[in-house]
């Protein structure tokens, strides 16, 4: 059940949100759609569920057009950023209502309705309203009510912003265990790199409405293809050095190390991260980042360098990668 | 120290509320009228005995609580359809919306003299309307039997947009979110207004529900321009019959044993409702 998106494009007025937009998604795959907020990603996924129409390109999923269905009979499991529960249901309602309206027998109705309140381990919650649940729960019901759609596609948008960052590592191996293991292509849109990185085996970066890069977590860290991606992934974030008019010079902070030779350095200010230190250091091309272990005493005079294979090197003007330097 | 500051609230409820309360029901135990030459001389209850024999009074609470069911039933169902067409997107949505509510900022007076003028025999444009099909006059304003219809037509052109604002606010108060989760499960928007608009404006119906009863079962003006009760009293409520015994027979004493009763009457119907929608749990979603 392939997701193949070509050229999609959607504009309001005269500005568009989404353009040029290829995308695949293969059966068990789960790509991260990755981008700061505005950036057109979930108008991606209303475009996908059938929500919004684009103005340009297609939909296919199982190599059917799906661009001119309805939302109704396109077998979407969404799961909503502020996940759209039925306030005036109980949890048991809220999970079935669709399988009601798609006719589904009531005894069929009830063995999916366990199953699925089994699967996620929730069977105590079926009387509860939406406003008696906690964040986790209620993001459990939304995944719940999308798995008992039936889909032939998973849609998530922002699954886990509302929730503490604490909550959200523990529900990320549930939500690996119960929706990445279907087989099914998934679609996880986030503004988190870190979770982009920690879900998926893809990630798709955008930025303005274009795809800016697709690939694995370790490609864009390591040959991202412009300023823009570099400075996304990666934390702490890629050292940015402004060589001349033209020319950009991004270094990982994880790759600069103390030396007897290189650049002088002044410490400004660090933060202590657990696993290593993070410096600021005043040098003569600017401030530079710096992560050093834990136990490393920090010099009066800090010389740094580091190796020239780890540079990435960008156009000034148009911020992509140069790669003959 | 919090007691004077709540004092001057208390103050103006004592003096606008209960003060008038007391005094209506000590009216009431008293007979003041231009027999008595307009002095109290206490009747011991006189005034109640001559209410519960009194045919004029079971035929007003009757005619007025047959206006207040049939005026607040049809406004209701019509400002669901109205809420609904203005909750949706369309083009120069926002001039209709203030048009709207026009009839209900006009004041009551104003818009009960237009009426009596549209259901005028023979000026008024419907009874042109019948001179132009060769009918015979309606003569609305003056059938006993069904006169009153009339005042719950304009009631109704009034109060609507009122109900309207309310229902639309609760409209308003769905976010998108739910009717797209919906549609995803499949669901049609026939379907959409029937499992989720209709069950999360329902508190909004209820409270429009409640503030309207209040209002439509004191309604004077409304009458007293329209038809002044008549024909005959057919169209005559309480409000308007206590007004009369005050106002034209100078019976004060009565006029105020009629008021205090209406008045107990609607608090007993409205608190009992409110407390029997709040132990249904129908008047809050979550």
């Amino acid at each position: 059940m392939t997701l193949l998106i070509k050229n999609l494009g959607r504009h309001i007025n005269d500005s568009w949100i989404v353009r040029h937009l290829n995308l695949e998604v293969t059966d068990g795959e789960c790509l991260a759609l990755l981008g700061p907020s505005g950036c057109g990603k979930s108008s991606t996924l209303r475009l996908i569920a059938g929500l919004d129409k684009p103005n340009e390109g297609s939909i296919y999923l199982n190599n059917k057009n799906i661009t001119n269905t309805a939302a109704i009979d396109r077998r979407i499991g969404m799961v909503f950023q502020s996940y759209a529960l039925f306030p005036h249901l109980t949890v048991a309602e809220n999970l079935t209502l669709g399988m009601k309206i798609r006719g589904i027998s009531n005894l069929e109705q009830r063995q999916k309705l366990r199953s699925t309140l089994e699967l996620f381990q929730i069977e105590n919650l079926a009387t509860r309203r939406p406003s008696q649940l906690s964040g986790g729960q209620k993001q459990r019901i939304a995944l719940a009510r999308a798995i008992l759609r039936d889909p032939l596609v998973y849609l998530l948008d922002e699954p886990m912003s509302n929730l503490d960052a604490q909550l959200r590592e523990q529900l990320r191996p549930e939500l690996r265990r119960i929706i990445l293991n279907q087989n099914l292509p998934v679609l996880y849109v986030t503004h988190d790199q870190h979770e982009a990185m920690a879900m998926s085996q893809k990630i798709a970066v955008l930025k303005e409405g274009i795809l800016e890069q697709i690939g694995t977590p370790q490609e864009l860290y390591h040959e991202p293809v412009s300023i823009f991606v570099a400075t996304f992934i990666g934390r702490p974030q890629i050292n940015v050095i402004y060589n001349s008019s033209k020319h950009i010079t991004g270094i990982r902070p994880e790759n600069i190390y103390f030396n007897s030779t290189g650049l002088k350095a002044k410490l400004l200010h660090k933060e202590w991260l657990g696993t290593n230190q993070l410096l600021f250091l005043d040098t003569p091309v600017g401030n530079i980042r710096i992560t050093v272990d834990i136990g490393i005493e920090i010099p009066e005079d800090i010389t740094i360098n580091w190796d020239k294979k780890h540079e990435h090197h960008f156009d000034s003007q148009t911020g992509m990668r140069i790669i003959n330097v | 120290m919090s007691l004077i500051l709540v004092l001057p609230a208390i103050i103006l409820v004592i003096l606008v509320f209960v003060f008038p309360l007391i005094r209506y029901a000590w009216l009431s135990f008293h007979a003041v009228s231009v027999s008595t030459g307009l002095v109290m001389v206490p009747n011991f209850g006189a005034n109640w005995s001559r209410l519960i024999e009194d045919q004029r009074f079971w035929q007003d609470l009757m005619q007025t609580t047959r206006f207040t069911a049939f005026s607040v039933t049809l406004e209701i169902i019509l400002a669901i359809a109205i809420a609904l067409l203005l909750d949706q997107r369309w083009n120069g949505r926002g001039i209709i919306r203030a048009i709207t509510i026009l009839p209900w900022a006009l004041p009551t007076t104003i818009m009960a003299l237009g009426w009596r003028w549209i259901f005028n025999t023979p000026y008024g444009p419907i009874e042109q309307l019948t001179q132009l099909f060769g009918i015979e006059y309606l003569n609305l304003l003056s059938i006993p039997k069904y006169t009153w219809i009339t005042t719950v037509i304009a009631d109704v052109w009034k109060t609507t947009p009122f109900v309207a604002l309310i229902i639309l606010a609760g409209l308003q108060s769905i976010p998108n979110d739910l009717y797209e989760a919906f549609r995803l499960e499949g669901g049609n928007s026939l379907q959409a207004l029937k499992k989720i608009t209709l069950p999360l404006i329902q508190p909004y119906i209820l409270i429009a529900l409640l503030f309207r009863v209040a209002q439509a079962f004191g309604v004077f003006d409304l009458i007293q321009v329209m038809t002044g009760g008549g024909p005959a009293t057919s169209t005559e409520s309480l409000a308007l019959y206590s007004y009369l015994n005050a106002m034209r027979f100078l019976d004060f004493g009565y006029s105020a044993t009629i008021m205090l009763a209406s008045f107990l009457l609607l608090m007993i119907i409205s608190i009992t409702s409110y407390i029997l929608l709040k132990r249904l749990r129908l008047l809050t979603v979550k």
